[in-house]
């Protein structure tokens, strides 16, 4: 008996699908009068939400407060790197990264000892305690309400040769490699034992645990593993802007990601790629069409409601239950 | 010869409610020992306890020698007992080899095992478990179906099947033939049947034939206590059962 | 407050959103008739109604999804409604004037404290009295607590729980509307203002407990004084106080100080 990775009928099609979307993508942008920028950012918050969809998608854990890990890891690395203490960006990023699934585990190990609306409750609030402790208390490290300017562009090297990033299309690439990295183990931690059981505990926790597994060691990993990617992200983030935001913080952030990921589609892993396109060209649509200019998130959260409500597996997920019902029964 | 299964004065009580009220079980092993009992009369409380899903306020339980005592679910499950509820309780979303695939994960890899990048396939034994496990509950033509669209007794044999995944020494079937056709319940019974040279089992149910159709052992619950055990023979012939049952109306 | 949002057993994200608009429905009543009560019936019954056409059109398709699920369409609403706020009023904050009646300052001992702070903590206890009333001494509260334990048996008794849902559910709102708008002389006036207040009711009941009416009384207490407290010795500190001590709690006793175990 073959056994297929659970609730996961894909092949490596799939990689190789997002691979050549990502090497696709800055040319599609530049057909569309829109610049690479835009592509990166997307790109960014692709990444970010991958550890949101682990997390919310596949455990079925839904946490309010995944800009503190993402808010952490950028301010570290940018921190690192400005600096000099470590001048390696890659370096930098990783330790950014490191710091961030520390933060996980700890957060999670607190959070987690509640489930549904306590533990979202719990996880908006540790992503509060965050944002008020960057804003006042670390100032020093964070700027405040100014962020960080000056974080260097990345200055790969390894050994003799270097590699300059400080074009656009550079540091897009950049990104996009660490972001199909980031998808690639995703895609394994999701086909493997492991993956099965968060499914399992998503579905059922009760039966999870009955059956002889310790969820609680489950979620928290998961937990730790997301807050990693997340920290990856907000590293990349002030590296591409040369500049880190306290907004990376902020409760609004872990809304825009959450949003993100429901749209695109939870559970798909590249939900969150899409939710982010989405997010992104209807803001820059919206906001150049004069009459609705101020109203793109009004008409984002309406969407959003309605796809909670009506297509619960968003926008991926309604198109391969699509893409099903047109090819003849297995 | 030490049981495999030892209750002793399991006391369970909510507030001011003894559910369960001193009550103590011995079970031999490669037997099939039935609990029975008017409604309310403790029966799933008690079951409850053995499984680790609550822990008693008073008294042992002992199995295999170890006292396992208010260890949860997910250790009393690793140590070799399964329950299989009366609420069928599957995953219903997932096809039925990936519903026996999760239960047969934690037995071949322990309660935990942080294989983020580790294989399904490379998972010792999973797949012989898994066939294994579906043969057994009789679903091998049914391995690529959703769950939640199994008719009900083929969710009731699912729900069987979860539990033998975790390759348990003693099976705890909560009234396993319930809301079932004649037809079912006998396939049921079959099932059972085809269980016991491997596995210990403990049942709670209402159907008599059922009951004294299998029964090694037979112990009768009424408010919480135990006012019989013993062979089914002497359950029959023993006039508290009957006033329990039948409050003395009795013409058989 | 915050208290008030812990009393019903449970809140919702779309409360920080219904603040908001309670807020400014006030304040458009308020100005335009220059009364404060006014402004205050406004609030709640702009809220009320509110609640009840959200609760019908959409909440109710949510009763047998997840929690998560639920979470995540009251989430999507506040933004809705906070959105929605802002593209009718735009986003400037706007100052409201506290009412002429209770202007000034009161001295009790070494404090100074605003006259109209006092008249709020009167207000509060009055709708914590409102509430308590309801929800402990009507036909109707005791029908929504037993729904809250059981609500296939509630139904079986023929008693219509769904009208009952929507009733608590358009009261939380109103009780978020009132809240919005008394505050606003406080807080100042601007479409985010519900957020903030969102999150920290969310820790008063943390601390309190879950599902304990006097929890979140208990609660909204220790979380103001907390607040009070850091803020005189360590301002810097003052909020991460507040979330810290919601912490604290989850570790020594995650049920929170008067919750009750298990009404997760």
């Amino acid at each position: 008996m073959i056994l297929r990775p659970v609730g996961d009928r894909t092949g490596w099609w799939v990689e190789g699908a997002v691979a050549l979307f990502l090497i696709a993508f800055p040319p599609l942008l530049a057909l569309a009068g829109v610049g690479t920028d835009l592509g990166t950012r997307i790109v960014i918050l692709g990444l970010f939400g991958l550890g949101v969809d682990l997390l919310f998608g596949y455990t079925g854990l839904l946490s309010f407060g995944q800009a503190a890990f993402y808010g952490t890891g950028g301010f570290v690395a940018a921190n690192l790197l400005i600096s000099h203490a470590v001048p390696n960006t890659l370096g930098a990023l990783a330790v950014g990264t490191l710091v961030a699934a520390a933060l996980g585990a700890l957060v999670g190990s607190l959070a987690l000892r509640q489930v549904g609306i306590y533990f979202a409750m719990l996880t908006l609030a540790f992503g509060q305690l965050f944002y008020f402790l960057e804003n006042s208390p670390l100032r020093a490290f964070t700027g405040s309400e100014n962020g960080l300017p000056g974080v260097p562009k990345p200055a790969l090297g390894i050994g003799a040769w270097s590699i300059d990033c400080s074009s656009s299309i550079g540091t897009y690439a950049f990104v996009a490699t660490l972001y199909f990295i980031g998808f690639f183990i995703a895609r394994r931690i999701v086909r493997s034992p492991f993956g099965a059981i968060l499914r399992a505990i998503r579905e059922n926790p009760e039966r999870a645990t009955a059956s002889g597994h310790l969820i609680a060691r489950y979620k928290l990993v998961v937990f730790t593993v997301a807050a990693a990617y997340g920290g990856l992200a907000g590293g990349l983030l002030g590296v591409f802007q040369g500049y880190m935001p306290p907004e990376a913080f902020s409760i609004d952030q872990s809304g825009e990601i959450i949003v993100m990921t429901v749209i695109g589609g939870p559970g798909t892993l590249i939900g969150p790629l899409v939710g982010a396109a989405v997010w992104t060209f209807l803001r820059q649509a919206l906001q150049n069409v004069d009459a609705i200019a101020g109203i793109w998130k009004l008409i984002l959260g309406l969407v959003f409601v309605l796809l909670v409500t009506g297509f619960r597996n968003g926008l991926v997920g309604g198109f391969v239950a699509f893409a099903r019902r047109l090819r003849p029964a297995r | 010869m030490s049981a495999m299964l030892e209750a002793r004065a399991l006391t369970k009580s909510f507030g001011g409610v003894t559910a369960v009220d001193g009550v103590s079980l011995t079970v031999e092993a490669g037997t099939i020992v039935a609990l029975i009992g008017p409604n309310g009369a403790g029966k799933s409380t008690l079951f409850k306890l053995l499984a680790g899903e609550l822990a008693p306020t008073s008294g042992e339980i002992v199995f295999k020698g170890e006292n396992v005592t208010g260890y949860g679910v997910t250790r009393v499950c690793q140590l070799g007992i399964g329950k299989s509820h009366q609420i069928t309780q599957i995953f219903p979303s997932m096809t039925v080899s990936e519903n026996i695939m999760i239960p047969a994960l934690a037995a071949r890899r322990g309660a935990f095992r942080a294989d983020l990048f580790g294989s399904l396939q490379r998972v010792d034994g999973l797949a012989a478990s898994v066939e294994r496990t579906l043969a057994a509950v009789g679903l091998t033509d049914r391995a690529a179906m959703r769950a939640g669209d199994l008719a009900y007794g083929e969710k009731r044999r699912l729900e069987i099947g979860l539990a033998l995944a975790t390759e348990p020494e003693l099976l705890l079937l909560d009234e396993p033939a319930a809301g079932m056709s004649p037809a079912e319940t006998a396939e049921t019974v079959a099932l059972i049947q085809t269980l016991r040279t491997t596995v210990t089992i403990v049942i709670v149910e209402h159907d008599m034939d059922v009951v004294f159709g299998l029964a090694d052992r037979i112990m009768v619950m009424q408010n919480g206590a135990t006012i019989a055990y013993g062979t089914p023979a002497e359950i029959r012939a023993d006039a508290r059962v009957r006033e329990a049952y039948l409050g003395g109306a009795d013409d058989a | 407050m915050t208290i008030v949002f812990g009393l019903l057993g449970f809140v919702n994200f779309a409360h920080g959103g219904l603040f908001t608009v309670g807020a400014y429905a006030g304040w458009l009543a308020y100005t335009r008739f220059d009364s404060f009560v006014l402004g205050i019936v406004a609030a709640i019954v702009v809220t009320f109604v509110l609640g009840i056409v959200v609760e019908r059109l959409l909440i109710r398709l949510y009763y047998d999804r997840p929690p998560e699920d639920q979470i995540l369409v009251t989430f999507g609403l506040g933004i809705v409604l906070v959105e929605s706020v802002r593209a009718l009023f735009t986003g400037q904050t706007q100052l409201v004037a506290t009412p002429s009646w209770a202007a000034g300052a009161l001295q009790i001992a070494d404090f100074i404290y605003p006259q109209y702070r006092i008249d709020v903590v009167g207000i509060v206890a009055l709708t914590l009295l409102a509430v308590w009333l309801l929800i402990f001494k009507t036909r109707l509260g005791l029908i929504v607590r037993a729904g809250i334990d059981d609500a296939l048996i509630v139904e079986m008794l023929g008693i219509d729980i769904g009208r009952a849902f929507m009733l608590v559910f358009a009261l939380g709102a109103a009780v978020a509307g009132l809240a919005g708008f008394v505050d606003a002389p406080i807080l100042a006036l601007n479409p985010d203002v519900g957020t903030s207040v969102l999150v920290q009711s969310f820790v008063v009941i943390v601390i309190g407990g879950v599902g304990s009416f006097g929890g979140a009384i208990v609660g909204g207490l220790i979380a103001g004084e907390i607040v009070s407290l850091t803020s005189v010795f360590a301002p810097d500190w003052a909020q991460v106080a507040l979330y810290l001590a919601m912490a604290v709690v989850l570790i020594v006793r995650p049920q929170g100080l008067l919750g009750v175990v298990g009404r997760a």
